[in-house]
């Protein structure tokens, strides 16, 4: 009689064991569906949502409109705090609309060099050596169940995420961006987000067009400059591949760059190398999430721009030479 | 009142479109000192005491150039306050009217108008973009404690600066970050994410 729970007891251990082995490899493999279908929801799916965007101390709410037709995705982003200010994209084509003092920019997408490798973290096996993937439990997040997939970074270069991921069709409903201590950066969080059939047109348009106010759309695309660029960063944040290196005209200033974009398969930083005289030296600097850093290098002044913690800003400008020496 | 300079094109334009509801406060993107010539015709012009060429040449200046435009509406307000009280609503139509009048005039030289307004475009349009990301973030020099990462010898190669970013910085930043947001794979594959950062009002 002694000896049975012995044997159970064992047997149960082994079981577990086997178990859990098997539940780190089907978690992540659990993990991959959880975003591809993430990626897939928020690209193929019409919706009209409601969320909190909190950075630091700020808090905005805004509103999402998504729509997937036969004749291409079209999206509005409408900020529903102070100044009225709205982003619609239609295909490559990005428009801000940032009244008053603020304007708008219009950037056109995609033009340059080779397409970019996909923007969701599918590719987990590259993830796996700089992020811990887990899949957490559920969790009700605007009255629907959500299932959490956690990044959590292995080092101090990259930022972590958790996505909160609907179970019912695969849209985000809530995402955290978070440093090394735990701390939360950025964080966004639906309070509604309703599936249609499609968005009506009208709703797609610029929202905030005062009375007389002329709207001015255009496309400031991206055209290459011949020859490759001989700038790169000699000493990469671990995990970090070069993913596109190119010279174009800046859209906006028109000013010749060297654009080298670096990136762990998830956070991403762009190095711009544009000529300039001076001794700017040694310059961090920060815009909501995305950390700068700005040197002079051989006549030319490097800038470092992306999602990541200064750290890796300031080791990617660091070590950017031309020529490989 | 509102509609700072965000390159003459936009500004005047907004200038010349009513107000908008908020306040503006945006830098003086154009770097340039208005001179005190402009500034005493447009006082004379908002006391009424121009005429023929003068006038025309004052009228040209306020659409020319979006802070005198403001100038201008200043006056009119601190005028206006002078009066009768500032109104409960402040009327920002003056713009308007200045420029219907100088539609009115025939001696304004058009096609070398239609030039000029065409690079004003070209650069208002760099000024926005920039502009529009970063007055939209806030930019932010990070703490100067700059070797924290310490053996990095790269980086204690610079020297840090305690400065702040000066305009044309904040505006080549504004550039970047939109070229940046554009071109570099969104983090956690939710492409409006990028879009987020450029619209929150930070």
């Amino acid at each position: 009689m002694a000896r049975l729970p012995t044997r159970l007891v064992l047997r149960l251990g082994i079981t577990l064991l086997l178990a859990s082995t098997a539940c780190a490899a089907a978690g992540s493999e659990q993990a991959a569906g959880l975003l591809r279908r993430m990626a897939d929801a928020s690209a193929q799916l019409s919706y009209d949502g409601i969320f909190v965007y909190m950075q630091g101390a700020q808090v905005q709410t805004m509103r999402i409109l998504h729509s997937a037709a036969a004749d291409g995705e079209r999206e509005r982003l409408v900020s529903l705090d102070g100044p009225p200010r709205e982003v619609i994209r239609q295909g490559g084509n990005v428009v801000c609309y940032l009244p008053d003092d603020k304007s708008f920019a219009v950037e056109n997408g995609g033009v340059v060099g080779p397409p970019l490798p996909g923007p969701v973290p599918t590719d987990l096996e590259r993830l796996r050596a700089h992020y811990l993937v887990t899949v957490g439990g559920t969790q009700r997040i605007a009255g629907r169940m959500a299932r959490l997939v956690t990044l959590a970074p292995r080092d101090a270069f990259r930022y972590g995420h958790r996505y909160w991921i609907a179970e019912e069709d695969g849209l985000l409903l809530k995402s955290e961006l978070f440093g090394g201590g735990g701390e939360v950066i950025e964080r966004v969080l639906f309070t509604t987000i309703d599936v249609r059939e499609r968005i009506p047109d009208e709703l797609l348009h610029p929202g905030i067009d005062a009375p007389g106010r002329i709207w001015k759309h255009g496309v400031a695309g991206h055209k290459p400059l011949a020859g490759d660029s001989r700038w790169r960063a000699l000493t990469l944040p671990p995990g970090f591949k070069l993913d596109f290196a190119g010279r174009y005209p800046l859209s906006g200033s028109g000013v010749a760059v060297d654009h080298l974009i670096y990136s762990d398969g998830l956070a991403s930083v762009s190095l711009f190398i544009e000529k300039a005289d001076g001794a700017v030296e040694g310059k961090p600097g920060r815009m909501g999430a995305v950390n700068t850093f700005v040197r002079q290098e051989a006549g030319h002044r490097v800038t470092a721009v992306g999602e990541v913690p200064e750290k890796t800003v300031r080791l990617l400008v660091g070590s950017v030479r031309r020529d490989g020496h | 009142m509102r509609a700072r300079t965000t390159g003459n094109r936009f500004a005047r334009q907004v200038c010349s479109l009513g107000s908008g509801p908020f306040p503006g406060h945006g830098p003086d993107v154009n770097g340039c000192v208005m001179d005190l010539e402009s500034e005493e015709r447009i006082s004379a012009l908002a006391d009424g005491e121009l005429e023929g060429e003068e006038l025309r040449r004052a009228l040209r200046g306020l659409r020319d150039d979006p802070r005198l435009c403001e100038r201008w509406e200043r006056y009119h307000l601190m005028g206006d306050a002078l009066r009768k009280g500032l109104p409960a609503r402040v009327s920002l139509d003056v713009a308007d009217r200045v420029r219907a009048a100088l539609e009115r005039e025939a001696t304004v030289a058009v096609p070398m108008w239609r030039r000029r307004r065409f690079i004003r475009q070209a650069s208002g349009w760099a000024m926005a973009a920039a502009l529009g990301a970063v007055a939209v973030f806030g930019y932010y020099e990070s703490r100067v404690d700059p070797y924290r990462e310490a053996g990095d010898s790269q980086a204690r190669a610079m020297t840090a600066s305690p400065a702040l970013a000066t305009r044309s910085e904040e505006r080549e930043l504004g550039l970047y970050l939109v070229n940046h947001t554009e071109m570099a794979p969104a983090a956690g594959g939710y492409r409006v994410m990028p879009y987020v950062r450029l619209v929150s009002d930070h």
